[in-house]
């Protein structure tokens, strides 16, 4: 049971990241709602501030996918990509929190995800931020 | 700004902030670890340098007698070839002169 808990553990640790970056890349893009939504029908349902965030997502993650081959570049993408994503998580359940109205739905199941997505990117950029400063003690 | 967006953005900063520092701070215990490590290793064969060095210092010396050695046997030889010229001149004059008296 332990060697079966410790093969996951040295899959976080062992395993590279980047052909998962390069599909969630892929994948981020093409669901943004910037590519399916003009900005005038955001503006018309109220969601301008949704979608300058939205364009940010997108402006970030087509950073990422760009200097994927740059390792430092790329950290530093998806670093400004992790404080998109706690600004927006942090909204949320701001909102959650002082709005009861806004609490409709599975707020639950989405912070769990948000939860499991955030961990995701975290280790990402860990990853990605220790294998720069090697690279940098190394010379 | 409202009071959701304003506190979202002071969080992500915060915790931009405080994650820039916990980088730093890890990447300062690394280079740290790794001088600890570079000076046990340098301690560990110092012998071994030492003797390196020594061997590279012998050696730029046998380079350096080798060539003084090629230099003198050059001028050797030369000296031998004039004072096979010179005992030749020598023995000519001599004759010169046996035949003069």
């Amino acid at each position: 049971m332990r060697r079966f808990f410790k093969s996951y553990r040295d899959i976080l640790v062992y395993h590279d990241y980047g052909p998962l970056l390069l599909f969630w890349n892929i994948a981020d893009l093409a669901n943004n709602r910037v590519l399916w939504m003009s900005y005038g029908e955001a503006l018309d349902n109220g969601m301008e501030w949704a979608y300058l965030q939205y364009a940010l997502y997108f402006v970030v993650a087509l950073g990422m996918l760009f200097s994927l081959p740059n390792i430092r570049s790329c950290s530093r993408f998806v670093g400004a990509y992790l404080l998109l994503y706690i600004f927006s998580t942090t909204k949320f359940v701001v909102n959650v929190i002082s709005d009861p109205e806004f609490a409709v739905g599975e707020v639950g199941r989405a912070l769990v995800v948000t939860g499991v997505y955030f961990s995701l990117w975290v280790w990402i950029y860990v990853k990605m931020r220790v294998e720069v400063m090697h690279k940098d003690l190394r010379g | 700004m409202d009071k959701p967006t304003t506190t979202a953005a002071i969080v992500a900063a915060v915790t931009g902030v405080f994650s820039a520092g916990a980088f730093k701070f890890y990447e300062f215990m690394l280079k740290q670890k790794r001088e600890v490590q570079q000076e046990e290793k340098a301690e560990q064969t110092l012998y071994r340098d030492d003797l390196i060095k020594r061997v590279e210092n012998l050696e730029t010396e046998r380079d350096e007698h080798l060539q003084q050695i090629m230099d003198l046997m050059t001028e050797m030889a030369a000296l031998k070839v004039e004072v096979g010229y010179m005992k030749r001149d020598n023995e000519v004059l001599r004759l010169k002169i046996d035949s003069m008296r």
